[in-house]
Order: C-alpha cells, then structure tokens, then sequence
C-alpha cells in the first residue's frame, strides 16, 4: 500500500483520540466509582439499577410501615396489659368480697376501689397515642368510648380498622377495635359487679366473679392477640431488614467499577499514548528533506 | 543535424521543467483538503524518418492527470452522509442526557418513587397534616421533573427544527457552489479530447463540494464524460444539473406540526429521502427521537393524572368542603362526553352516577344526606348536572361564563362527594389532585397548592356519609397506582414505574445505537481517508525524490545542450 505523508500524522492521530477517550472514561469510573452514570452510557443496566434503587426504596417503606405498626400494637399491648392488670385486682376483690362473712360497710369500702378501677379501665380505652385514640379505629380524633349518666359505657368509635399499607400486597391492621366484644363484656362485669356491691348482694357478687373471670379472660385473649399480630409484624419487619441488605449488595455489585481492571486500562492505554507522542516527534526527522542539502 | 540535438535537449528542459511544476503543485497542496495528487505523462515526440532511420525528438508532457479512485470517492459519499447522519444523531442524544437523570439523581423516577412513597407515608398517618404538606412537596417534585422534561425536550425539538433551517441553508450555498465549479470546469475543458487537459484542481475542489453536500444530505451522482455532472436526491429529486441547482426550502406543516422540506417550486415534501446527512439526522433527532421520547412523558403525565383524580374525585376529608370549582370549562349544552367538549379526558365519561353527601352542621354531630346525581353519556349536559345540584338542600351549584362548574354549601352546610362511576369528577376536575393532561400542562389542583389539607385520604360512608379522620382508603387506592398496569390512552397497559424505566432505557438504547454506528462509521471513514490518501495523497519524500529525478533530467538535458555548443565551436572552427 502507498502511504501518504498525511496518513502518517493521521493514524497517529487516530490512536491519540482513541487513548484519550480510554482515559477519560477511566477517570470518569473511577471518581464515580461506578461502571456508568447515565442511560446513554448502558441503558439497560441503567433500567436495572433504577429497578433495584425503586425495590429498595418500597423496602425502606416497608420497614417503616412495619414500625408504625409495631408501635401502635406495641402501645395497644402496653395498655391491654394494664386493663387485665385492673381485671386481676378486680377479681380478687370478687373473691374477697363474695364471702359471706363481709358486711355492707366493708362492701361499700371495696365499691370505692372497684370505681376507681373502673374509671381506670374506662381511661385505658380511651387511651390516645400521638394524639390518637388506640382503640376508635379509624375516629383516631374521638374518644373511643363514652359513659353516660347511668354509668353505660358505649364504643363511639368507627368500624373501620386502621390498616396499613407494608407492602404492594401486604397490608395489616394496625389497631385494636373497642368494639370487639371483649370491651362490652368487660364494662358489663365491672358495671354489673359494681351494682352488686352497691347493694351489698352476695349472690350478684358470686355471679359477678364469673363474668369477671370471662371478661378477664377476654381482654388477656386481646393482649394476646396484640402479641400475636406485633411478633408477625418483627417477624416480616426483619425479613425486610434482610433484603434491604441484599438489596444494597445487589445495587452495589451491579453498579460498582473494578478499579484494578480500570486502572490496568489506563496503564495499558497511557503507555500506547506515549508511544504515540514520541513517534510524532520522530515523525519529522524521518523526511527526506532532511537529508537533501 | 546537430541542431536536432540542441531541439530535443531543449525539448528535454521543457519537459522536466513541467514535471518540476507539478511535483511543486503537489509539495504546495499536500495539506489541502480534497486535492488529489498530480503527475506529469511524459511522452515521446513523434519520430521523424531520416534516411530510414526513425530518429526521435525529445519528451513532452502530454497531461497533467490527478489521480483518483472512483470506487473510493463514491464510498466517501454514502459514507459521509450516514457519519454525518449518526454524529448529529449522537450529539442531539447526548444533548438531552441530563433530562434522563444520572445514578446521582435518578430524575423522573425518584421524583415517581418520592411521590407514591409520600402517599404511603400518609396513608399510615391520613390525619397527620404534616404527611399531607409532605404530599404536595413530593408532588410538586414530581411536576417539576415532568414539567421540566417536557420544556427542555421541546427546546431540543424546537432548536433541531430551527437548525434545520440553517442546514438548508448552507445546502443550497453548497449546491450553487457545485453549479458554479461545473461551469468553470466545462470552460476549463472545452475543445479538450477526453481525459486529456482536465481541469484538475477545479474537479478537486468539486468533489470536495459534493463531499461536503453529503455531509448535510444523501445524494446520488452521475458524471458526465464531458465534465458535466448531475445530483439527484436519493428520491430521484433532481438538485443539480451541470450549471443548474435546485434550492431546498421549508414547505406545508408536516409531522410534529414542523414545516416539511421541498424542492423550491414544488409543494412534494422530501423528508422521506433525507436518510443520512445531517438534516436526515436532524429529522430523525427531532420525529422519531424527541417527538418519541415527548410522546411516552405525556402518555406517563396523562395516566397519572387521570388515574389520580379518579381515586381522589371521589375520596373525601373529615373537614368536607364548603365550595368547590371545577378546573376545567365546559360548554354547558353539549353533553359533557361530547366531542366538541375542549376538556382533554371527555372521552373517558360513561354512563354512571356520583353521590353529593350534605352535611347540616347546626348539629353536633352533623345531619347528613345523601343524593345520587346521574349522568347518562351522550345526553347529561353540565346545565343538567347544575339544575341536579340546585334541587338538593343545602348545596347550589352555578356555572361561570366559561363553563366552570362551582359547588357551594349554603350558611353551616358543608359537602363531599363520593363513588363517580361516570368519570365526570375527574374528566372536569372537580375535587381533583392534578390538574392537566399532559407531561407539559400537569400541575396541582389549585385547591391543592393553596391548602394541603384539601388532599383527601378517606371516603364519605355510603350508609351513613361520614368521613373519618383516620380513613386512608382513598390513600390505599392511589398508593396501589404504583405499580398497576393502567393505560388510559392506547399505550399497552403497563406501571407508571414501567414507563419511566422503559423510557430510560429506551432513551440508552436509541443514544447506544448512535454511538455504535458513529463509531463504525467513523472508523470506515479513517479506512476510507487512509485508502484514498494512499491512491491520491501526496508523500513528500515521493515527490522530493521525483523532484531528483526531473532536476538530473533537467541537468543532463543542459549538458546536451553544452556539450552540442561545443560541438557546434568546434565544427565552427573548422571554417575559421
């Protein structure tokens, strides 16, 4: 082949821009420490890292939904305990009170304290949390429960559940309703072994000691329930935790640049863009011009 | 007889003296773009009989031929035009890079992400004001980012299509100028025989003229014996013959409402012939690239709008409301599904009902009721849907001078609305998230933007029309949008994450596509320069020791000449 004495300089040339672009996307790696930044550089694995970046931000959601929940059950357990608590004192005064040996005075002492156990309970189901009633369900702004005149306690709450979205399909109810029928039975007992005392009958006291054993057993059912519901949600919440991990990792792996190789190129590729400028400047004492005086 | 010796040395100089001139040209031009190198044919002088014998008479110069490759050059031409083609391509593409995001800032699909995770957020707190301003911002990030695709596209659009105009321009010059060298070449030449006494330079700097022309568009070439030569676009428009061009210029609208182009004079667009070059790149660059790329953001702005509003039309807050205004006009006596109607989804209306819940809130807690507004499709007219409302108590509904439909609650009523089955609540944005229906026009209702607490997360109770405050049903169905495959216009039916990754990709794809063939034929072009510099290019130390060769020529020539004058003296001193 004939060669020109500007295709010398042009091939040179050629090699130079080549070497240079090999360099400038090293660098650009390696300060982003990622394989690309943009689509235009590598459109599907761009598509790939924004559907890992998306799972990943569902999976942060969803541990924070998870959390929320934990919350709330956490806090309904707290006072769920707290009314089986009042529900235990209660029966001990059932038992105590439903011996016949007690007179009306002595009655009308354990009254005090059954209705200040009473108004306790009656507080608990009307607990608020941030500023949310526990137990209304989704009538977060309303008390759950009101007492009118004749100490009947009603559930002025909605029937709605406070459900909360985990994920795409997960969605758990995040609350304990006060018109679950473990709540009327309890203010039932208590309004019923109340009476009892109030008229100092021993017999409505003996049968008050078993609705209170009921209505105990229900609230401990709830608690347990709350329990129940609050391990599932640790339960999924660390299974998210997990993949957050691996999420993390995959996002990691698929976008991370192999500096060794990188740099192994732009060794490689310096070395070729020296060669290049040395021959340049040969280029010019090999002329013929050179010689001819 | 000696003289004859003293004629053909003479002939000799001459000779090498032309020879020394070409190889000078070639020296001068070895850096000129487009020139072809030169030789001189030398030849022998005819022969003249003396005594019988066939005696010679010297050398001459026959031609002076430029050497080219035609196989090369016309490989040049498709070439150039389709590297000019993907290069403009390419640079267009990457013009456009940072509307797609980068891993520091994933653009439309965080905003997308940031969007719905803010809905969940509420949707786990509905009665937290805070998730609800929290909603707007992350929405208002999301109109940003469409809003902001959408202009800077168009401005890439716009910008190709005003480019477009300049490349017309600088064709034209081109073709006058490929006109103008042929008529000069076919003065050059005429009287000439054929291939002798060409106008080298003059072709030379043509077929650099009609390489730069493919450059801006493709072109088919026919050459003439005669010098003459004939463009064509690869249509068959003709755009030069010998001393006549044909100017482009813009005609009727075409796609994208962008004006076409034509030959001068004649109304035929050419658009479909303009496959390479720069303006073939530009038109691809401007339809098929942006026109795509604006198509699918719209077709996203449009199915989140519509799908939004549906949910939210109907869904309700525990505050209700006191006045509502439709945002968009309606003309009042057309059905509200009519074509003639100017609200973008009228077309989504069927047949269905709303209810409008009514509150009287002289009481505590309010007096509620219920009224069902029916809408047939093809028949109700906002005029019906207003005389509905009047004859429910507590409520007037009236209508603006344009059409826009208001809801009002009279002294301590307020109202919610909720189950449009129709579609009319959304179509005329009343109660509405977005307002909009395009990646360009999308924006918050104004409700929306002036009080966040007008975001619904709950819904008016069929039975009894209370909305509590920690309902978050609405909020649950606009969360669910996320990754539903929905399709309100006739796009396949997939999620609005789909959409934004596949543009993305689709965008990396089509910038991939560019690069690659820019680069193939980037290195078909340095194979192609390198062949024809190795036909028609010029190597100095060739020429330098060409010139040795004419410069020992030349010297021998004037040695005859020396040597023969001595001859002469000496046959001159045999008379003295």
């Amino acid at each position: 082949m004939r060669i020109s004495t500007s295709m010398l300089y042009n091939n040179l040339l050629t090699g130079i821009r080549n070497q240079q672009t090999i360099l400038n996307d090293g660098n650009a790696k390696i300060s982003s420490g990622t394989r690309f930044q943009t689509p235009a550089q590598s459109g599907l694995d761009y598509k790939v890292s924004l559907d890992i970046r998306h799972a990943q931000v569902a999976v942060q959601s969803s541990v924070d939904a998870s959390k929320a929940v934990e919350s709330r059950l956490n806090i309904s357990q707290t006072i769920l305990n707290d009314m089986s608590n009042i529900f235990k004192r209660t029966q001990v005064l059932a038992v105590q009170q439903a011996s016949g040996q007690l007179s009306s005075a002595n009655r009308q002492v354990a009254l005090q304290e059954v209705n200040h156990l009473a108004d306790q309970f009656l507080a608990d189901a009307n607990q608020k949390w941030q500023g949310q009633s526990l137990f209304a369900g989704t009538a977060v702004d309303k008390a759950a429960f009101t007492k009118d005149a004749a100490g009947i306690v009603t559930y002025t709450g909605s029937n709605h559940d406070r459900i909360v979205s985990i994920s795409d399909n997960q969605q758990i109810i995040s609350n304990i309703r006060g018109d679950n029928p473990a709540f009327s039975a309890a203010f039932s007992a208590l309004q019923g072994f109340k009476t009892a005392l109030t008229n100092n009958d021993s017999a409505a006291i003996q049968t008050s000691l078993g609705a209170l054993n009921s209505a105990g057993d229900g609230i401990i059912n709830l608690t347990s329930d709350a329990g129940a519901r609050l391990g599932a949600v640790r339960i999924s919440r660390t299974s998210f935790e997990d993949m957050k991990l691996s999420l993390d990792k995959q996002l990691n792996q698929h976008e991370g640049v192999d500096i060794p190789a990188v740099v192994a190129r732009m060794q490689q590729s310096s070395i070729a863009l020296k060669a290049a400028y040395q021959q340049i400047a040969q280029l010019k004492s090999l002329s013929l011009t050179n010689f001819l005086r | 007889m000696i003289f004859d010796s003293l004629n053909i040395a003479a002939s000799s100089l001459q000779a090498q003296q032309r020879a020394m001139d070409v190889v000078s040209h070639n020296i001068a031009n070895v850096n000129t773009p487009g020139y072809s190198r030169q030789t001189a044919d030398l030849a022998t002088l005819t022969s003249e009989k003396v005594a019988g014998l066939n005696l010679g008479r010297g050398v001459g110069v026959m031609n002076v031929r430029r050497i080219v490759d035609p196989i090369i050059a016309q490989a040049q031409l498709n070439n150039g035009s389709q590297l000019a083609y993907w290069d403009t391509t390419h640079t267009g593409l990457k013009a456009v890079e940072n509307v797609f995001g980068s891993l520091q800032s994933t653009g439309l699909a965080s905003a997308l992400d940031g969007f719905f995770l803010a809905w969940k957020q509420l949707a786990n707190n509905p009665q937290d004001h805070g998730q609800k301003v929290n909603v707007r911002a992350k929405s208002s990030v999301l109109v940003d980012s469409l809003n902001n695709m959408k202009q800077q596209l168009g401005t890439v659009q716009a910008n190709t299509d005003a480019n477009i105009n300049q490349s017309i321009t600088k064709t034209n010059q081109i073709l006058d100028n490929i006109a103008s060298l042929t008529m000069q070449i076919n003065r050059h030449e005429a009287g000439n025989k054929g291939a002798v006494g060409q106008a080298n330079d003059l072709r030379d700097q043509r077929d650099q003229a009609v390489r730069d022309l493919t450059k801006l568009i493709p072109v088919q070439q026919v050459n003439t014996a005669d010098g003459g030569l004939m463009l064509q676009t690869l249509g068959g428009d003709l755009l030069v013959q010998d001393g006549n061009a044909r100017h482009l210029a813009r005609g009727a609208a075409g796609s994208g409402n962008f004006s076409t182009i034509v030959i001068q004079g004649s109304s035929s667009a050419i658009d479909q012939s303009l496959q390479g070059g720069q303006l073939g790149g530009m038109i691809n660059l401007r339809d098929n690239k942006m026109g795509t790329y604006i198509q699918k953001i719209d077709s996203i702005a449009a199915n989140l709008i519509f799908s939004t509003n549906q949910i939210h039309a109907s869904s309700a807050s525990s505050t209700h409301q006191s006045t509502l205004t439709s945002e968009q006009a309606s003309n009042v006596s057309l059905p509200l599904d009519s074509t003639q109607q100017t609200v973008p989804f009228a077309s989504k209306i069927k047949t269905g009902s709303f209810k409008l819940h009514v509150y009287d809130n002289t009481v505590t807690p309010p007096v509620a009721s219920r009224t069902v507004i029916n809408i047939t499709a093809g028949t109700t007219t906002m005029s019906n849907i207003v005389t509905a409302i009047n004859a429910v108590a507590g409520v007037s509904a009236s209508t603006d001078a344009s059409g826009h439909l208001s809801i009002t609650a009279a002294t301590n009523h307020t109202f919610s609305l909720s189950g449009d089955t129709s579609n009319t609540l959304a179509a005329y944005e009343i109660n509405s998230f977005f307002h909009g229906n395009s990646a360009g026009s999308l924006a918050l209702s104004s409700n929306i933007k002036s009080n966040a607490d007008a975001i619904n997360t709950g819904q008016a109770d069929a039975a009894t029309s209370v909305v509590q405050t920690g309902d978050n049903s609405a909020a649950l169905s606009i969360l669910a949008l996320q990754n539903s495959a929905m399709s309100i216009d006739a796009t396949p039916s997939v999620s609005l994450h789909d959409r934004t990754t596949s543009l993305s990709t689709l965008y990396g794809t089509d910038t991939a596509i560019a690069l690659q063939q820019k680069d193939y034929r980037t290195v078909e072009s340095d194979s192609l320069k390198s062949q024809r510099q190795a036909v028609s290019g010029v190597n100095v130390d060739q020429e330098l020791v060409a010139m040795l060769k004419f410069q020992r020529a030349y010297q021998a020539s004037a040695k005859v000449i020396t040597t023969t004058n001595r001859m002469l003296d000496s046959l001159m001193g045999l008379i003295r």
